[in-house]
């Protein structure tokens, strides 16, 4: 990886941590996956994995819940996007799929966090579940709404300002 | 630009109205509940509770003692705001009246009838005549 590109991917790692501890007052509403979803769709997978884990290790240090109970949820929850960026879009990409499919995230990863907090509390699947849908629900519309307004955005200063890679993806 | 104003405001009134609908975890029917508090193993107080049918177990801790709450950052909020603590949330009770923990070297744990709860101040059911109990617990 180059020196430039490392360094890139710091910055816009570090972007991430704070503006979700700008956010952190307001439960599950987070540019997070905002900003997942920009940096998948311009870094490869692996590089975007490698910003996923640094981040989830320094908000977990951040946080002072480096337990992984939490790590490995989070971990999981966020990769979910990579993964599905890369696996399943084509380009160009649909703004309202793209947003749609952040919603979506919303739910899975707060569905990550299940049987991890089932194991380790012993609340009941049920309970957790039903209680944590609301939480859930403010995840994937805030998901859906900053990426429907913020996305293209936000490209575009990526695009002006920094290196694209050869395959990028493009709206 | 109309398309998206339209489906964001289509989408807000949605999810403002399943989330009003919301409200988890309040008690059924009319009834009493008993609230204890514990420094250690001394009890300090026991307050009989009235409640009703829609009444949560935080809004009658809320009515009835002064509590403190904990915030995202791990410090004290008297206002109780809803907190996301890595993904999970809900609120976690620093302070009962007499009862101060700081959760670096105590907590408070929740006892029902009894028995330490799974669940905490927003995700724990109630029926009438139960006894809640909150215990300053120092860390080992």
């Amino acid at each position: 990886m180059e020196t430039k590109r490392l360094i890139i991917i710091s910055l816009l790692t570090t972007m991430m941590l704070v503006l979700e501890q700008a956010l952190v007052i307001l439960p599950n509403v987070q540019l997070t996956t905002l900003l997942i979803v920009l940096f998948s769709v311009h870094f490869t997978f692996k590089e975007s994995l490698i910003m996923i884990f640094v981040y989830v290790i320094l908000d977990s240090l951040w946080m002072g819940a480096f337990n992984f109970a939490y790590i490995f949820p989070m971990m999981i929850g966020w990769s979910f996007i990579p993964i599905g960026i890369h696996g399943f879009f084509k380009k160009p990409i649909n703004i309202y799929k793209l947003a749609a499919f952040g919603m979506i995230m919303g739910f899975i990863y707060g569905w990550t966090f299940i049987p991890f907090n089932v194991v380790l509390t012993g609340i009941d699947f049920k309970t957790y579940l039903l209680a944590d849908l609301p939480f859930q629900l403010v995840m994937g519309l805030t998901n859906y709404l900053t990426i429907l307004w913020l996305y293209q955005p936000l490209d575009l200063i990526y695009r002006t300002y920094l290196p694209s890679r050869q395959n990028a993806f493009s709206l | 630009m109309k398309n998206r104003i339209l489906i964001s405001i289509i989408l807000i009134i949605i999810a403002a109205s399943i989330l009003g609908t919301f409200r988890l975890f309040q008690a059924s029917s009319d009834g009493e509940i008993t609230v204890i508090l514990y420094n250690e193993e001394t009890q300090i107080s026991e307050t009989i509770i009235p409640y009703e049918a829609d009444d949560t177990l935080y809004e009658l801790l809320a009515s009835n003692f002064d509590i403190t709450c904990m915030n995202a950052s791990y410090e004290p909020d008297p206002d109780c705001d809803m907190a996301s603590f890595s993904g999970i949330s809900g609120r976690i009770i620093l302070e009962i009246d007499a009862l101060k923990s700081n959760w670096t070297d105590s907590y408070i744990e929740i006892e029902i009838n009894g028995e330490k709860s799974s669940y905490g101040i927003d995700a724990l059911n109630f029926t009438d005549q139960d006894v809640i109990g909150f215990r300053y617990t120092p860390l080992d």
